[in-house]
């Protein structure tokens, strides 16, 4: 049975805050991309309880079963949300983490069922977690995998991990690097040796993609834009996807686009969601003040204000001392929001500098007796950035040393759901 | 069937207010040891005689008393296979999560679907009636949900039956039409 | 709660986003697998980004079986009716699938509706293959006549090496579904599921739908059928389709509902399974708070401020909390 299964594709899914994309090993590009987020109907919740007659009770159970049959993921929770008040919606994920047990098995039923289309009893599964996870989450994921979908087997990969994974088809197969990822709703550096995570140096930026949205939103607020206000927040992801960019310097980047307005300025037409009339603005600076906020988060944020290219430089700098000459070599980018063009130029550029500056500093104190090999600063960006991670777990779930590290049903049995706490890292990872 | 329900449930609260008196009471075989002497049973004197409750066959309450700890094990009604697989679901998810509830022991007494192991330190922690409370909640609430399982079973076969049926039957209305 | 849509939805996902972008030379080759083991596989070249390719490969069938160069009975012929000149259907297929089509996009109608309804047609390949002998059964059924060669007991298969039969006459067709399942819990639950099934049904008063039976021993209509297709984990289950059921616009559905009878029970099962598991949660949480409630105010603020690792042990306290 197990050896049936190991021969059609593995499922790889990989839950993000924001997004989550999945399909099956072996491809290029995951089947749907879609939001992470649940319609739940909470109609029945807000019901005053029964009296406690078993009847009555019975009769509002079945009702309650009936709210909890119905439930829409994806683009659809959205819609549905959107044109009836019986449902709210229930984002599982939050900073990374699952909160919603319930919204989150849901998630995955509809996923596999509705948008794979795929029996989870004919599959390997490979599922992704952030670096941060508790254990106790890995055992319930795996207490849902195998309990509720029958899962043959079940591979919980770290995120960056799988990023690295990504890089090294394209490049060479390096699993040391430090892996950048700017998701929807946090921002990582994650360095990774040999497969593994360096846990005690993963830094976090409370800066991530939302919040650039939530900045270009502002920016064209206050120069008051025409933007309907119920509207404000998509029109801002929106200009964020198709015309932000880096820019090498602000003040550079201000002068450009005052001398020569038509050609930096784009105008942008959309339509008012209640009335139906159209409308038009104009998107200016904030094309590149809107990734700038990762290299200077004073412009934005108060209580934060290290730039990126610092946060990494730290990481690497609190990792392992033999590790730091290839983690500076490595630097990879995934998430949805490093796609800004020249967005790995900047951070390169940048981090050179402060490492550049630490290697004078140091030969300055020597008094110019010793001489330091320079260190090489790499940071990586490939097209397929945007599902790095998914890209890396098609990539490792379609080789044969794959099925053999899954936790199979079997040893569910055998030995509970604490199996899941551990996944190893396996041969064709390096 | 409700009231011997509640005969059943209030012979067992009022044996546990009876047999929940437990003093601290270290090992008497190791030093600075402090062990539930219900599960080691080192000494016969520490020990009472245990109390069996039986509603029937199938459901039955043992509850076995030492001078420091109690222990409380319970079998429910398992009518059916349903209901079985239902108990043993059950149960392997409260084991999973057994850190939350101090009082579950993760194993039940062989011939008992579940046990609690209150020990003297629990008395004092938790007021002892609530705790009582707790544990005839607890069975209780595992039998109705036995009933209500089958009801989503149930359910569940209604609403398939609207689908693949009423599919059909709408599209009788249609061409009648 | 989802009904299985006849069209795949990630085929025509890719069907639509390919017409849309048919200018750009985008090379595609990906696969993908759907229950019961039906696998695809898409072809673009980036040479010739109009053509298609598209394979499938269906569930190995059971030696009972009626299979023609791979394929169930009036398959291809289903297939070229469908379709017509769009689709070119190669021979022999692609190594590794039983049937490998090309699609000629340039060839679709040029009226939006018309094509993205053959579109949408073509997503549902695998109901007009796999579905191609119920069809024709279902057919000579609506005008009452029984189509040659199958008065006989016809097995079709609808999962690998698993058949289910029919019994074709000539005012009714009898399908009979032998359930299995892998899981024991599965097993279980798909039977008092199905019990509720066909219980729901009388009671319901449905008189329309088809008349359903379940029964844990092999019904005797399967008299005759092999053996070992006669063993059942969670029973059989037993449908009477009359002539009413399969007329006109009805017939696709009914040749759909029941070539994918088993995926959607083994649906529900993994429904409901997962909705103990939200109910236990439920339960887990309410019995949580019990358990707090128990816990006296001063054991909350203590927990909260120091550390449990030790414990003074004095006979004071003792008294005092187990004192209510």
């Amino acid at each position: 049975m197990d050896s049936s299964a190991a021969s059609r594709p593995a499922v790889v899914i990989d839950n993000g805050t924001g997004f989550t994309k999945m399909g099956f090993a072996g491809n290029v590009e995951p089947c749907y991309i879609i939001p992470t987020v649940v319609a739940v109907n909470e109609s029945f919740l807000n019901q005053p309880r029964g009296s406690g007659k078993s009847n009555n009770w019975l009769a509002q159970h079945s009702a309650g079963v009936m709210a909890d049959l119905d439930f829409f993921i994806g683009e659809e929770a959205v819609a549905r949300s959107r044109s009836s008040s019986t449902y709210n919606l229930s984002y599982p994920i939050q900073h990374g983490q699952v909160e919603n047990w319930d919204s989150m098995e849901r998630f995955w039923q509809q996923c596999i069922f509705d948008y794979l289309r795929c029996d989870p009893e004919d599959h390997y599964f490979l599922l992704t977690e952030s670096p941060l996870t508790p254990p106790e989450n890995r055992e319930y994921t795996g207490e849902i995998m195998f309990e509720t979908f029958n899962v043959p087997g079940l591979y919980i990969a770290v995120q960056p991990v799988l990023a690295l994974a990504a890089g090294y088809t394209t490049s060479k197969c390096e699993m040391t690097g430090v892996v950048v990822d700017v998701g929807d709703g946090g921002t990582h550096v994650v360095p990774v040796a040999d497969g593994y995570v360096i846990g005690s140096s993963i830094k976090s930026v409370p800066i991530a993609g939302k919040d650039v949205t939530h900045f270009i939103q502002q920016l064209m607020r206050e120069r008051g834009e025409n933007v309907p206000p119920e509207d404000s927040f998509e029109v801002a992801r929106k200009v964020k996807e198709m015309y932000c960019y880096t820019c090498s310097d602000i003040v550079k980047e201000y002068n450009k686009h005052d001398r020569e307005p038509s050609k930096y300025i784009k105008p942008w037409r959309g339509i008012k969601p209640k009335t139906g009339a159209p409308y038009s603005c104009e998107v200016g600076y904030e094309r590149f003040l809107g990734p700038e906020i990762f290299f200077n988060p004073e412009i934005y944020s108060n209580d934060f204000d290290t730039p990126l290219p610092a946060v990494i430089d730290k990481c690497i700098q609190s990792a392992p001392i033999d590790t730091r000459r290839a983690l500076y070599k490595n630097i990879v980018l995934s998430g949805g929001s490093t796609m800004f063009k020249d967005f790995h130029r900047r951070l390169q550029r940048d981090l050179k500098k402060i490492v550049d500056a630490r290697i004078l500093a140091s030969e300055a104190r020597l008094g110019g007796e010793v001489k330091t090999q320079p260190i090489e600063v790499n940071v990586v960006s490939h097209p397929i950035q945007r599902f790095a991670v998914w890209f890396g777990g098609s990539v490792l779930a379609s080789t044969p040393e794959f099925y053999a590290a899954c936790h199979t049903k079997a040893e569910y049995e055998e030995y509970g759901a604490s199996i899941c706490r551990t996944n190893p890292v396996f041969k064709g990872m390096y | 069937m409700a009231n011997t329900l509640r005969l059943y449930s209030t012979c067992i609260r009022n044996t546990l207010e009876a047999a929940m008196c437990l003093q601290n009471f270290p090992c008497q075989e190791v030093e600075r040891h402090n062990k539930p002497e219900v599960e080691l049973k080192t000494s016969p004197e520490l020990l009472l005689n245990p109390v069996l409750i039986c509603r029937n066959e199938a459901e039955k309450c043992l509850i076995e008393t030492s001078i420091n700890s109690l222990r409380i094990s319970i079998k429910v009604k398992q009518a059916d296979e349903l209901e079985n697989i239902l108990t043993k679901k059950f149960l392997r998810f409260l084991s999973m999560r057994a850190e939350a509830f101090q009082v579950l022991r993760r194993k039940p007494v062989q011939g008992y679907d579940i046990s609690f192991l209150i020990t003297n330190y629990h008395c004092e922690d938790m007021q002892k009636n609530k705790l009582i409370d707790f544990i005839v909640q607890f069975m209780e609430a595992r039998i109705l949900e036995h009933k209500f399982a089958c009801s989503i079973l149930e359910t569940l076969g209604e609403r398939v039956e609207d689908a693949w049926v009423f599919c059909n039957q709408r599209l009788d209305r249609k061409s009648l039409m | 709660m989802i009904l299985l849509q006849s069209p795949s939805r990630f085929l025509l996902q890719v069907l639509l986003n390919r017409v849309q972008n048919i200018d750009k030379g985008v090379e595609l080759d990906c696969q993908f697998a759907e229950f019961d083991d039906v696998r695809y596989h898409i072809q673009v070249a980036m040479r010739y980004p109009q053509f298609m390719q598209l394979s499938m490969s269906l569930p190995i069938p059971p030696p009972e079986t009626i299979f023609f160069d791979g394929l169930p009975f009036g398959a291809i012929e289903a297939t070229k009716a469908e379709y017509g000149g769009v689709v070119q259907i190669l021979d022999p297929p692609r190594d590794g699938y039983n049937l490998t089509m090309k699609i000629n996009l340039a060839k679709l109608p040029v009226d939006e509706e018309e094509q993205y309804d053959l579109l949408v047609r073509i997503a549902s390949l695998r109901e007009v293959v796999l579905g191609a002998p119920l069809r024709l059964i279902f057919k000579h059924l609506a005008s009452k006549t029984v189509a040659p060669g199958l008065d006989q007991l016809v097995a079709l298969v609808h999962r690998p090496k698993e058949s289910f039969f029919l019994v074709p006459g000539v005012d009714k067709v009898t399908v009979v579904f032998p359930m299995r399942f892998k899981d024991s819990v599965d097993i279980i639950l798909a039977t008092s599921f199905l019990q509720e099934f066909v219980e729901a049904r009388r009671t319901a008063g449905l008189n329309n739908a088809p008349p359903c039976l379940w029964s844990p021993t092999p019904p005797l209509e399967l008299e005759g059928a092999p053996s070992e297709a006669l063993t059942a984990n969670a029973g059989f289950v037993t449908f009477v389709i009359f002539p009413r059921h399969v007329e006109g616009r009805k017939l696709d559905r009914a040749v759909w509902s029941l070539s994918t009878f088993h995926a959607y029970v083994s649906y529900h099962v993994k429904c409901s399974e997962g909705f103990m598991h939200t109910r236990m949660r439920r339960r887990v949480e309410s019995l949580i708070q019990a358990l707090d409630r128990a816990k006296t105010d001063t054991e909350k603020s203590k927990n909260t401020t120091q550390s449990n690792s030790f414990k003074r042990l004095s006979l004071k306290e003792t008294r005092s909390s187990s004192d209510p």
